[in-house]
């Protein structure tokens, strides 16, 4: 009669005759199959076919060794090409830099698109700069071309100030909006 | 071929020829190929029972694991399962790209050519019969339980490293083993009942 017994011995049996089972498990399994006539019969012929697969598949497919050879020379021809990782790590490279790039513009896109209508509102109708602004960006641009006849190492106190002034000074492109 | 790379077969001994491969000394990737190539073929043999498939995957595995070297860990898998681990992996798209294989007993088992069949006594044929029945039978088992099979039986390996092949939990390797020798039974009954497995137990 099946019962528990059974299913654990059935369950344990390829374990039982590969002598993967703990010692515990193995008496167990033992007594039970001393004891249980259908439990024998069906360990007795896992044991045949396993020894008959264990004696069969090792036969299986023998190679023949001019063929093993023509492999072998095949391979030699392909391991000399290019490294395929390297192949693979380029076209990968490849086409991450393609993600990157989209991604990128899909980012910088709105951005150019918003700078762009903010930069052209006021192109098409130019706000009036302030008299001082006006003043500064004129020196600026004198100074400039000053430096390129004299090449002063330090920056003057005069550059000083108006640096300080310019950073508490509204950008004269901004102030254009 | 320098004879010093084939003399010893330890795991420490395949280790050092991995390391000579990677800075591309070509008689340690043909030691490699010597060591493993025969093994190799026997295993996609007895997935695919195709010889020109076996072959090409053969070669795609060592072309694949020779160019990949510098990735091998051999902290997490010995060579040879890594090896095992690329080629099962291609028996595999293999079997998915083309239909189930057709049965060729005679090729199928690649086992010596028998003498004719006039000369033999009935014993011979009757264990060749069940020899080339249960090599029938492997080949109708789905191809997850061959690889199990195969790979157990056929090479030997651990239920570890059978889960490391086949990518799968310890206790799955084992049911499928175990499973593969439940439909091997009633594949194997319809053909010749009980008398065909007193036959296989009489072969040797
Ligand atoms: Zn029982």
């Amino acid at each position: 009669m099946f019962n528990f017994k059974c299913r654990y011995t059935r369950a344990r049996l390829n374990a039982f005759i590969n002598r993967d089972l703990d010692l515990a498990a193995r008496r167990l399994v033992g007594q039970h199959l001393d004891a249980c006539d259908d439990c024998q019969v069906h360990y007795q012929r896992l044991r045949r076919s396993t020894h008959e697969l264990e004696r069969r598949l090792p036969q299986l497919g023998a190679p023949n060794k001019p063929r093993l050879n023509l492999i072998w020379t095949q391979i030699q021809q392909e391991i000399e090409r290019p490294r395929p990782q390297e192949a693979d790590e380029e076209s990968l490279g490849w086409r991450s830099w393609l993600v990157l790039g989209a991604l990128c513009l899909a980012m910088i896109l709105p951005l150019w698109w918003q700078a762009n209508n903010t930069m052209l509102a006021p192109l098409a109708q130019p706000a009036p700069l302030s008299a001082k602004v006006e003043e500064t960006r004129v020196y600026l641009i004198h100074r400039r071309a000053l430096h390129s006849y004299s090449t002063p190492s330090t920056p003057t106190a005069s550059d000083h100030h108006l640096v300080a002034y310019l950073r508490n000074t509204p950008d004269p492109l901004l102030v254009r909006r | 071929m320098n004879d010093s790379l084939h003399s010893a077969h330890s795991t420490d001994d395949t280790q050092y020829l991995i390391e000579r491969a990677v800075q591309a000394d070509q008689q340690a990737y043909a030691a490699l190929y010597e060591r493993y190539a025969a093994g190799l073929y026997r295993l996609c043999y007895s997935l695919l029972f195709q010889q020109q498939d076996a072959e090409d995957v053969v070669q795609e595995a060592f072309v694949y694991a020779f160019k990949n070297l510098r990735r091998f860990d051999p902290s997490r898998a010995s060579f040879k399962t890594w090896l095992y681990t690329i080629a099962v992996s291609r028996c595999r798209n293999v079997h998915r790209r083309k239909r189930p294989p057709s049965m060729d007993i005679a090729q199928m088992s690649q086992l010596n050519l028998p003498a004719p069949q006039s000369e033999m006594p009935e014993a011979v044929l009757a264990q060749r019969a069940a020899r080339d029945a249960i090599v029938t039978a492997l080949g109708d088992l789905s191809a997850r339980l061959r690889e199990a099979l195969v790979l157990r039986y056929g090479h030997g390996l651990s239920y570890r490293e059978m889960a490391e092949v086949l990518g799968c939990p310890q206790k799955t390797a084992e049911s499928r083993v175990r499973l593969a020798h439940k439909r091997l039974h009633s594949v194997l009954q319809p053909i010749g009942g009980e008398g065909l497995l007193e036959e296989l137990l009489k072969i040797g």
